[in-house]
């Protein structure tokens, strides 16, 4: 199996293809697998089980990581899944060529991302318009709430879509803030 | 001893009261709020009764409520925890008029050291150093600005009636003064409903440093050791430690001794703690007592080898204290980290939801006061702590150790916590060092020179989980094809062709 992988861990992105395959002595929670990374000739192999419904255990070379794999609650249809491996978070974005090929549903790693209040609260101030660019980071709204005020920012770049809200406009947990297209 | 307890609180700390309750044969009592059905301190408790919906106002803090559950199921004593009414004069003085035990001081020095304008009047009649200030409300701006100069600035203007980083504003010079005064006003307004403000002169890079004492009905007061508190964020402690690396026996001895004649003073019974500022020259200054069990007082009993709730109890029961000044000793280091729901990365924005993933830390020396599980869903309407992640070691060098592992196997998922954070702050180096002081929390957080440490290896385990896990939970899309009439050798052949092995013709 061959996928394209864009590989998110902190503010960084990088981006990678992974070609695998399991082997055939596996059974359905375990066995071997082989992979190569970025169209790399070197073949490596990896033993993987699966200790919790998407928990993995991997040894790689030996070396023991345990992965827990949750869907991102971002985009429907896209392979998006949030990772942790150790201490360290990261969200690993699929894309699978065949899905492509035959016009399936395509990942939808671009793509509009609608902004949602985390938990009720009242808007303070909008700090952007719509059709401006913003960059990953920038704060597109301040929310007051638990007594609190808060800056959203956006998690990526991209260009303002759609504003929902105004100043003084009272919002619950899910209410769409803002839409910002990649 | 009494055989039935209420606990008027809720969380870790009710959960924490209630463990200690069970190892003394006593029954306990949970209240709960609507939110609260499912928390743990209800599951735990022997019985349990519903005392209102979510808000504070209208269930925890609700006395008549608290104290009709307690009469109808002949609850002789009320813990009161931290926090809630555990500081509040009239739920003590309701529990004596209505014949329950309160597990606390008199209400009288609960009164008395409630006020931090009385408390500080009485450390100074006392003969006790206290932070250059008033000792009273100042109603006047321009009584605060005569002060102030004579004072000397910086200064801080603080809110009489309460704490927990409220009503509270540091001024650097005489032109800022107005403002602040108007601004700590009206926040101490709307946080206690009082106004009252006073002054204090702000000093240089000062260490909290706490004493822990106990005393019984039968006039023994004793302290047990310090805790320095300076680790803060917005006036509200984070992160604690037992011994203070800056406190040697001499010093712990007179402010412990201080903190005593400043308890005695105040006629006080049961657990409370004196808090000083230590300026840089190791001079310390009374601030305020807390006359309550503290969040913190973890540390104290793995240091000191004692159950402090277990003392409260049994004072509160009317028997003598079990130790003297002499018995106590203090071994070993205690570290402790509060553990939030708030995000690090957002200003530590609180991050209420349903955890989907808990794992909390074990082994040798490490104690975890939680009060949330796997499943739990983290209201918004309390202080969203989790637990409180407590270590000991031999010495400062092993705990810090110990905390570190710790923090790297404790796993939260669903909710952000701060435990990243946790994290970066074991390895700063004034901390490791034992620099503590009130500011280094908001230096950490400023310094965010180290980006994510990425370890190849772990990425790419990171990569073929999210691969395996797609492939394994996905339906296979050959099955669906051949379902949609497409001929089974068209697909196996394009199956053949998309997975073979290698491609060396990529580039």
């Amino acid at each position: 199996m061959k996928f394209g992988i864009k590989l998110r861990v902190g503010s960084g992105t990088t981006e990678h293809r992974l070609e695998f395959r399991t082997g055939a002595a596996n059974h359905a929670s375990g066995g071997q697998l082989q992979f190569s990374l970025d169209g790399e000739t070197e073949i490596r192999s990896a033993d993987w089980v699966e200790i919790a419904p998407g928990a993995y255990s991997i040894l790689l070379d030996g070396r023991s990581y345990e992965a827990w794999v949750s869907v991102s609650p971002t985009a429907a249809g896209s392979r998006e899944f949030s990772v942790t491996v150790g201490t360290h978070r990261y969200r690993v974005e699929l894309q699978d060529p065949r899905e492509r090929r035959h016009g399936g549903v395509a990942g939808a790693q671009q793509g509009p991302q609608e902004i949602l209040a985390p938990m009720p609260g009242k808007i303070v101030k909008v700090l952007v318009d719509e059709n401006q660019q913003v960059a990953a980071g920038e704060g597109l709204v301040v929310i007051e709430a638990m007594k609190m005020q808060n800056e959203l920012r956006a998690p990526r770049p991209g260009r303002v879509e759609k504003v929902y809200v105004a100043a003084g406009v009272g919002v619950e947990t899910g209410t769409k803030l803002v839409r910002v297209v990649s | 001893m009494f055989r039935k307890i209420l606990v008027a609180n809720r969380g870790e700390i009710a959960l924490r009261v209630m463990r200690t309750c069970r190892e003394m044969g006593l029954a306990t009592v949970a209240v709960y709020s609507d939110v609260d059905r499912k928390a743990p301190h209800v599951r735990y408790a022997d019985e349990a009764y519903a005392i209102g919906p979510a808000p504070s106002t209208e269930s925890y803090l609700r006395i008549d409520r608290i104290l009709e559950v307690a009469r109808r199921c002949h609850a002789e004593a009320i813990h009161p925890g931290y926090g809630f009414l555990s500081e509040n004069v009239e739920f003590a003085r309701a529990c004596e008029a209505a014949g329950i035990i309160f597990v606390g001081p008199p209400a009288s020095a609960m009164e008395l050291m409630g006020s931090k304008t009385a408390s500080r009047h009485a450390a100074i009649a006392a003969g006790v150093p206290v932070v250059p200030g008033t000792d009273r409300n100042l109603e006047s701006f321009e009584e605060i600005r005569r002060v102030a100069d004579e004072i000397g600035y910086p200064v801080m203007l603080k809110a009489s009636a309460g704490g927990g980083g409220k009503g509270l504003r540091l001024v650097h010079a005489a032109g800022e003064l107005e403002s602040a005064w108007r601004n700590a006003r009206s926040e101490a307004e709307n946080a206690f409903g009082d106004a009252s403000v006073y002054l204090e002169k702000y000093l240089d890079r000062p260490r909290h440093i706490e004493i822990q004492v106990l005393g019984d009905r039968h006039g023994h007061l004793i302290y047990l050791g310090e805790r320095e508190c300076s680790l803060q964020r917005r006036h509200q402690k984070v992160m604690e430690e037992c011994p203070s690396p800056a406190v040697d026996e001499p010093l712990r001895q007179r402010m412990g001794e201080t903190a005593v004649r400043i308890a005695k003073l105040a006629g006080y019974v049961n657990a409370g703690t004196v808090e000083f500022l230590v300026d840089q020259n190791r001079n310390f200054y009374f601030l305020e007592m807390n006359t309550r069990l503290q969040v913190e007082h973890p540390i104290t009993e793995l240091v000191v080898g004692i159950d402090l709730v277990r003392e409260q109890l049994k004072i509160a029961a009317g028997e003598p204290l079990s130790l003297s000044q002499e018995d106590v000793r203090m071994h070993g280091a205690a570290i402790e980290c509060r553990v939030y729901a708030e995000d690090p990365e957002n200003n530590f924005f609180p991050s209420p939801g349903l955890i989907t993933r808990l794992k909390a830390p074990a082994g040798p020396g490490v104690r975890d006061d939680s009060g949330v599980y796997e499943g739990w869903a983290v209201p918004l309407e309390y202080d969203p702590l989790l637990s409180k992640l407590a270590v000991w070691g031999r010495d400062r060098t092993e705990a810090i150790a110990r905390m570190r592992r710790a923090l790297e196997e404790y796993a939260v998922e669903g909710i952000k916590t701060n435990l990243a954070f946790f994290r970066r702050l074991l390895d700063h180096p004034d901390f490791v060092a034992g620099r503590l002081d009130t500011g280094l929390v908001d230096r950490a957080l400023a310094d965010r020179s180290a980006g994510a440490d990425r370890s190849r290896e772990a990425e790419i385990a990171a990569m073929l989980a999210a691969a395996l896990h797609v492939t394994r939970t996905a339906p296979k899309a050959s099955v669906q094809r051949a379902a949609m009439g497409e001929s089974p050798w068209k697909i196996a052949g394009r199956e053949a062709l998309l997975d073979s092995w290698p491609r060396r013709e990529r580039n």
